[in-house]
């Protein structure tokens, strides 16, 4: 490709003159007011023929084709019959054009494959109708500007030199920014790993040594809060209890509480939240009594609402387990599912407050979503009241019940199960098939086994995992299947259960 | 009619230049919120409390016999609670399914898959005895969306990873990319990750060890692309929610609505993006609120082209597929009922990434044969050869800037000295010739190629 790219260079700068010949005329000779378009749309349509000759990119591989003589006769004969046509007419300019022409079509079509010659050939006839004919000569317009197109072109240039210098200032000054923001955070990140360090220390000798509160205060200095709160961060995230009240009692000496607080009443989000989010850290319980974190919540920034639910989440408390809890029914869905997050994060330390809002809890989308948090805080004492939701007519209301039976491996009643297990609802009955194993023992065999002919896969599926599961007889009840059974699906399903849980 | 021409050119280099440069800024604003968002998230807590669902990842292949092993056992190291693997083994002509039976103590299973939606016959589905959740479909080649649809049929779990078998992903790119569906669970449909070259870097075990620059310009070049594509583009779409592409390397889809969508399509090369737009089309005519989203910070990392046939070969194929998608769904297009994916993104695609290398490239040629013709002031043309040089190079810089501002993968200030010199001679050259490749995608598109192209990887081991 360089040297096919070399070859037009080389040649337009070597027939300069003739080429300024040839231009004159595509300029100021109405016939070839469309010359450009052409030679445009041809050269595409060389490209696209080019291409679909060998539907492979083109100018990939160097071609290793030895030259033919057929390549460069046929050119050569063109040229030769011009010449003498030409030679005869006396028009030298038109000969020097045709032959720089046909020299270099040869001479490339050394560079090309073989296969590509009759495009090339093609190219030069399309090309034809834009090669200025010498009786056209007689037509040639004056030379002149129009003055209107002049002004333009003028007032063009004056607007391309200023874009110019726009577009250098702009990369010069994001290229700086580029660089001054990398030398600065690389030296603000040795700037806090040093204070990381040096308060890290601190602390530890405040915890571990029993330093003196106010010392260890005077010791931090003039606290750089940031680095400071990112290294509390991390403690925190390591010791609990005795020596997390330390480090809460330690933070508000130093003045920290005072900080967060202003911060969080910063216009800018993430400041803002980034201070909610340490104020809760170091359990800010003052907060909640005030009605900075319900204000918070209320708050029409999904970001600040998820940042108090965090922060009420590390303050862990009744009346912070609460306020989450209410979270749970806000319009915001990414304030719902961190309330729910948090709320299984809580544990049993939550059941109480669930269970109070489930007693009033009306809508039925609402229970599902209140006993699918009991199912994962898994507290014994909900037994007593399960029955009541697995006996209930709303089928959400009885999957998320059957759940709760699962996780805490309460037996379901057989007959309920028998009852549930010729339901219609395809969901009700995948939930209880797959619970199947924690709720029931293996008398419930009888039941499940037919439904490993059921057309639904799912079911098919968790019916024989379940059998699976239920022990040895579950797994005899497998094996007859597929010894005896006659439905094609259940026979593969039991062998591809027995493969997956071996 | 030279005027029109100029004026038409001239117009469509400042409102394309001005889409993108738009573009930028918006996801410098996102990248920059996002990466504060993240900071406040404890992916720990994700781990502890189990609250985050199952996944199952896919990854098909197809005569990748020099990658697949390490892929694989970098798969089965990633930091999520529960997930299992599906290795589809497209027909591979190479010893593709001996390397893995090989590897991973594979055995024939029984099989009873779901038929969910289409695809060519499996021939076996093995499991491995050394870890229970990698499964190996062996099946008959139909091309990457038929083994993803395989594998979305052998599939337990409701939220499915497509991915590239020779990439590697970083340990905890799919918890990260889960975290929309955790925060979202009801509307997020799809989540897309970032994709980085791989060239240059230190990989050892299927992980990658030591992030550095390619060592040759070709990589190099594409390097910047991604910047550009993936945090520029794409966190724009995702901003403006209109995301239509998520890269085939690196997807994580909620398996119903793919299902209720009919799965990948079979007649496509550009079956990633067909099947995003598939989602939009369905959830907006069925009413069903919805996101689709873009997130910068699960890294997948895939060995980039480092021949220009391949590269070629691979430009080519993703523009017949983004024409295949469009003219597909052509009645999207200007369609309100489509909201801002008909009205924004769509249009978008159809005039500046479908039209784009046509005009653009018209453009060059024009502005050549326009100087020889005399029908072009040079004066001018070389000024405006300096700005539309000047506006690339900003566009790239500000990608690195975005780099620089949220992730920093790159740790040395030479790396991203490096970038921004390559940024300066991206645009001599390398544009011009992918716009080439291009055009030939567009080619194939009208004369209905449906070939991939072979796609060689050295291997990531070859250093």
């Amino acid at each position: 490709m360089p040297v096919f790219f070399f070859l037009i260079f080389f040649y337009i700068f070597i027939f300069q003159k003739k080429f300024l010949w040839l231009r004159e005329q595509w300029i100021y000779n109405e016939y070839y007011e469309f010359a450009p378009f052409y030679i445009v749309a041809v050269i595409l349509f060389f490209l696209i023929k080019l291409y679909k000759i060998k539907p492979n990119p083109i100018f990939y591989n160097k071609t290793s084709r030895p030259v033919s003589v057929f390549f460069i006769s046929i050119p050569l004969i063109l040229i030769s019959s011009f010449y003498i046509h030409i030679s005869w007419k006396n028009n030298y300019n038109y000969f020097f054009f045709i032959e720089t022409i046909f020299l270099f079509i040869s001479l490339s079509i050394i560079f090309i494959n073989k296969k590509y010659f009759s495009v090339v050939i093609l190219f030069f006839l399309s090309m034809i109708p834009v090669i200025p004919a010498p009786f056209l000569l007689k037509v040639q317009v004056d030379d002149i500007i129009d003055p209107a197109a002049a002004e333009l072109l003028k007032r063009n240039i004056k607007f391309m030199s200023i874009a110019i210098y726009i577009i250098v200032a702009i990369v010069l000054l994001i290229f700086t920014i580029l660089v001054i923001h990398r030398k600065n955070s690389e030296k603000k990140s040795k700037i806090k790993k040093i204070l990381i360090e040096k308060y890290s220390e601190i602390i530890n000798n405040y915890l571990y040594e029993n330093s003196d509160i106010d010392e260890t205060a005077k010791k931090l200095g003039d606290i750089n809060y940031p680095v400071f709160l990112m290294t509390v961060d991390k403690i925190l995230d390591l010791i609990k209890g005795e020596f997390e009240n330390k480090i809460i009692e330690l933070s508000k000496n130093a003045g920290v509480y005072n900080f967060l607080i202003t911060e969080s009443k910063n216009k800018k989000w993430w400041k803002k939240v980034k201070s909610v989010y340490h104020l809760g850290r170091l359990k800010y319980e003052e907060g909640i009594k005030n009605g900075f974190f319900e204000e918070l919540l209320e708050s029409n920034s999904e970001d600040v609402k998820l940042a108090a639910i965090t922060a009420l989440s590390y303050i862990d408390n009744e009346k912070s387990i609460y306020m989450i809890s209410k979270m749970l029914f806000d319009t915001s869905g990414a304030a719902k599912e961190k309330a729910k997050e948090s709320i299984i994060k809580f544990g049993k330390k939550s059941y109480q407050t669930i269970i109070r809002i489930l007693e009033n809890e009306k809508k039925s989308d609402n229970i599902a979503l209140l006993l699918n948090l009991i199912s994962h805080i898994k507290d014994d004492n909900f037994i007593n009241k399960i029955d009541f939701y697995l006996n209930h007519s709303d089928n959400k209301i009885i999957c998320a019940a059957i759940d709760i039976a699962a996780s805490l491996e309460y037996p379901v009643d057989y007959s309920l199960l028998s009852k549930l297990l010729q339901s219609n609802d395809i969901c009700l009955l995948k939930t209880v098939l797959k619970n199947i194993p924690y709720i029931a023992d293996f008398k419930i065999i009888g039941l499940i086994k037919n439904k490993m002919e059921d057309k639904d896969w799912d079911i098919r599926y968790f019916a024989a995992s379940s059998l699976y599961k239920l022990g040895d007889k579950g797994r005899d009840m497998l094996h007859y299947t597929i010894n005896n059974s006659k439905d094609k699906y259940a026979v593969e399903m039991a062998k591809m259960v027995i493969d997956e849980l071996r | 009619m030279t005027e029109f021409f100029n004026i038409f050119i001239l117009y469509y280099f400042i409102v394309l230049n001005t889409a993108y440069t738009g573009m930028m800024i918006i996801s410098l604003v996102g990248v920059i919120g996002y990466v504060r968002r993240l900071r406040l998230v404890n992916f720990k807590d994700y781990f502890k409390y189990k609250i985050i669902p199952p996944v199952s990842v896919i990854a098909p292949a197809y005569n990748e016999e020099l990658t697949v092993a390490e892929s694989v056992k970098s798969l089965l190291m990633l930091q999520y609670p529960e997930y299992e693997l599906i290795i589809v083994n497209d027909g591979s002509k190479d010893r593709t399914l001996e390397v893995l039976i090989e590897n991973f103590d594979l055995h024939i299973s029984n099989k009873a898959v779901k038929l969910q939606i289409a695809h060519k016959p499996i021939k076996n589905l093995y499991r491995s005895k050394m870890y229970n959740n990698l499964i190996v479909i062996d099946k008959e080649n139909g091309r990457k969306a038929d083994a993803l649809n395989a594998g979305i049929n052998c599939s337990k779990y409701n939220h499915f990873c497509s991915i590239d078998a020779d990439s590697i992903l970083e340990k905890d790119s799919i918890l990260r990319s889960m975290r929309p569906f955790i925060e979202n669970p009801d509307r997020m449909m799809a989540v897309g990750g970032i994709v980085r070259i791989a060239n240059g870097c230190d990989i050892k075990a299927g992980e990658v060890t030591n992030i550095r620059l390619p060592n040759s310009a070709l990589p190099m070049f594409q390097v910047i692309e991604y910047f550009r594509a993936f945090l520029a583009g794409r966190i724009a779409f995702d901003v403006l929610n209109c995301l239509l592409i998520i890269s085939g390397a690196f997807g994580v889809f909620r398996k119903d609505i793919v299902l209720k969508c009919g799965g990948y399509a079979h007649n496509t090369v550009g079956e990633d993006m067909e099947l995003v737009v598939k989602i939009h089309k369905y959830c907006l005519e069925n009413k069903i609120p919805y996101k689709i989203a873009f997130t910068p910070d699960p890294v997948c990392w895939t060995e980039a082209p480092d021949t220009t046939t391949i590269l070629g070969r691979q430009r080519g194929r993703w523009q017949r597929g983004t024409m295949e998608t469009l003219f597909k769904y052509k009645n999207m297009i200007f369609n309100p009922k489509y909201k801002i994916v008909g009205m924004f993104g769509f249009p978008f695609f159809l005039f500046f990434e479908m039209m784009g290398p046509v005009v653009e490239l018209t453009g060059y040629i024009y502005a050549v044969v326009g100087l020889i013709t005399g029908h072009i002031n040079i004066n001018f043309a070389i000024m405006f050869f300096i700005v539309a040089y000047g506006w690339g190079v900003i566009l790239s810089i500000l990608s690195v800037f975005i780099e620089e501002l949220s992730f920093k993968k790159y740790p040395k200030l030479g790396d991203i000295l490096k970038i921004v010199y390559y940024s300066f001679l991206e645009n001599l050259g390398y544009r011009q010739l992918t716009l080439v490749w291009r055009l030939q995608g567009i080619v194939d598109y009208f004369s209905n190629v449906q070939s991939w192209g072979e796609m060689t990887r050295s291997g990531f081991n070859k250093k």
